[in-house]
């Protein structure tokens, strides 16, 4: 009898700790009681804030192949072909053909798909892995919020449209780039009533050395004026997020020095994780359906930290590189930024940011989804979602959270110009 | 009368100018306006310019990173080790013997310590050191070159924005930047991890 007992207590044992163990892999709830399991893996500040019970991350496993074919195979293919046809320009970070000598009009895939990190240009070299990722999904638009969250809530709320369109790292080449443009991108206040018809238009310039051209049309003076683009660390209408958050980082590639710092794992915020469809409503035209990422100030009986997300955002393990970024701006804001850019898909999820007295002040959770079409040709991956928390005055604000977006293949480039900012509001 | 008479003199003098070659009064034009616009040039736009912001506070040393020749870390936890200048870089000194290390590494921690200004300054007598990461301190750090700064650092402060640092011998504890930690932290990384071969 005493044997029996022995023996089916060992089992028991046996099947807790396997249970343990599976747990361990599989899914789980992160937060204040097991927050010892995401050392390392988030940014000391959000740890901090698990630990004191501020947020609860749904962590799930990840087939890390699948994950991987979120982007077409045509941008793997693209990536693979582009070894050692590309170069830096090693005083301004800029990209090089080798065969020219000069700035490309066109890289689809990684153009850097092996990275040494001994390599003294290995962060420059992540941080175009990362540019062009952003745009292989071409022109896209979307409508959405912008949501200043204290401790007691909602206290601000901004709703936008936002239309861009890529040409240096699209799919398909583009020749109708007239200005010679990397990307441009329009933007449209709708709410509240002091922003409404607030139109801005951005310009990057396919060269290594020029600034953003950015332009804001006001509708009360009924004018257009020049911005400056170290604006992209101003916050934007006195929130807790900024220009600079769209994809954790939303500058030319040259404004900023890189560094490599290391190398990590992280939790990678995500929605899916998997690719999303990509329903065609016309011969370019492309509607996305993406879960609604619900606030805790909108869930009622929610606990934590207000601004936290708490449906159908999951996080996943991902390898990482770990980078610094400084502008030599002296007119912007922020002073050494720290990122973790995802080795395999290039995505930004996780940026620290310091003032320029070497405060840290801000950190960034950038959350991102994919779409794929139907036969694995097109992909895109777009940013979702910007939760960007203040750990100075313990504000937050969230960015992003689109239930649907378009995908368009064939902009007018006359669409985005100085004369459309100013009639969009008429 | 000559032209320059005529000049001198009341009416004629207009006749005078009207006279002269048209390449003659186009190049007195040219010439009074390079003048006027080199006085706008000197005087009205340098103050249109936007100046340039500058870094406020105190330094919490005075520093010059070039100087520095030698850093030597005593951490809270595990043995003392020093960084070195050889040959255009930086070595790292370990009992074991010494190895290069990325010179970006030291020059970052000692260019980050040069910029770093005073956020507070805790002047209080009796202060609990402990409660500041003080006592003992994360690492006594010190720098060795025209002269020597011996610097305790602490922990970072509850919203984890800055960091405690004592600028030994002084008693009183300064609040900088976080980002001083940061940098500090690459340092013992490569004390941990087999140094990089240039």
């Amino acid at each position: 009898m005493l044997k029996t007992s022995r023996l089916a207590l060992a089992l028991a044992v046996l099947l807790l700790t396997a249970v343990q163990a599976r747990s361990d892999e599989g899914e789980y709830v992160l937060n204040k009681d097991n927050w010892q399991k995401a050392e390392g893996l988030l940014p000391d500040p959000v740890l901090k804030r698990v630990k004191a019970g501020d947020y609860s991350f749904k962590v799930v496993p990840l087939d890390a192949q699948k994950f991987r074919e979120n982007y077409s195979t045509s941008y793997w293919a693209a990536s693979e072909a582009n070894e050692g046809k590309y170069d830096l320009d090693a005083e301004t970070c800029g990209l090089k053909d080798k065969a020219t000598g000069k700035m490309p009009d066109w890289v689809f895939g990684k153009p850097f798909p092996k990275i040494d990190p001994k390599d003294p240009q290995a962060a420059c070299k992540v941080a175009w892995n990362f540019y062009l990722a952003n745009q292989m999904g071409e022109g896209a638009g979307a409508t959405f919020t912008l949501n200043g969250i204290d401790r007691n809530g909602e206290f601000r709320r901004i709703k936008l449209w936002l239309h861009s369109n890529a040409y240096l790292g699209r799919h398909k080449k583009d020749d109708n780039n007239p200005e010679n443009l990397r990307g441009t991108s329009l933007s449209h206040a709708m709410e509240p009533s002091d922003a409404e018809g607030v139109n801005i238009l951005g310009q990057q310039i396919n060269d290594w050395t020029s600034q953003d051209n950015i332009w804001a049309y006001i509708p009360q003076t009924r004018r257009s004026r020049r911005v400056n683009a170290a604006s992209r660390s101003d916050p934007i209408s006195g929130l807790d997020i900024f220009s600079d958050d769209l994809n954790c980082y939303a500058g030319k590639v040259e404004y900023y020095k890189w560094k490599m710092t290391g190398e990590g794992e992280v939790l990678a915020p995500i929605v899916g994780p998997y690719a999303l469809k990509q329903t065609p409503v016309g011969p370019t035209r492309f509607d996305v359906t993406i879960p609604y990422l619900r606030g805790a100030y909108e869930t009622p009986g929610s606990e934590g930290a207000p601004w936290q997300i708490t449906e159908n955002l999951v996080f996943v393990k991902r390898p990482v590189w770990i980078l610094e970024g400084e502008s030599t701006d002296p007119y912007y804001n922020f002073g050494k930024v720290i990122m973790y850019v995802d080795k395999d898909m290039s995505r930004i999820y996780w940026k620290s940011v310091h003032n320029r007295a070497g405060e840290y002040f801000y950190t960034a959770m950038c959350g991102y989804h994919f779409s794929k079409s139907d036969d694995g040709t097109f992909s895109a991956t777009t940013p979702n979602l910007v939760m960007g928390v203040n750990d100075k005055t313990d504000r937050a604000a969230l960015g992003g959270r689109y239930s649907s977006q378009f995908l368009e293949r064939n902009f007018d480039p006359q669409y985005f110009s100085l004369r459309a900012l100013s009639r969009l509001s008429d | 009368m000559s032209a320059a008479t005529s000049a001198i003199t009341g009416d004629g003098a207009i006749e005078a100018l009207g006279s002269r070659p048209p390449l003659r009064r186009v190049a007195i034009m040219a010439a009074i306006a390079a003048a006027l616009g080199l006085i706008v040039f000197l005087t009205v736009l340098p103050g249109l310019r936007e100046a340039a912001p500058k870094r406020t506070g105190e330094p919490v040393v005075g520093l010059e990173p070039k100087q520095i020749r030698q850093v030597d870390v005593t951490p809270r936890d595990g043995s003392p080790y020093s960084f070195a200048r050889k040959d255009g870089g930086w070595v790292i000194k370990l009992p074991g013997g010494e190895s290069v290390v990325p010179s970006d590494r030291l020059d970052g921690f000692l260019e980050t310590l040069a910029g770093l200004t005073r956020l507070v300054v805790i002047d209080e007598p009796d202060l609990n050191r402990a409660e500041f990461g003080l006592d003992p301190p994360r690492a006594v750090v010190t720098m060795r070159g025209d002269k020597e700064i011996t610097l305790a650092i602490g922990d970072r402060n509850p919203p984890l924005t800055a960091l405690y640092v004592q600028v030994l011998p002084k008693a009183n504890i300064v609040l900088v930047g976080a980002v001083l930690l940061w940098e500090f932290d690459k340092l013992t990384a490569l004390a941990r991890t087999p140094p990089v071969e240039p």
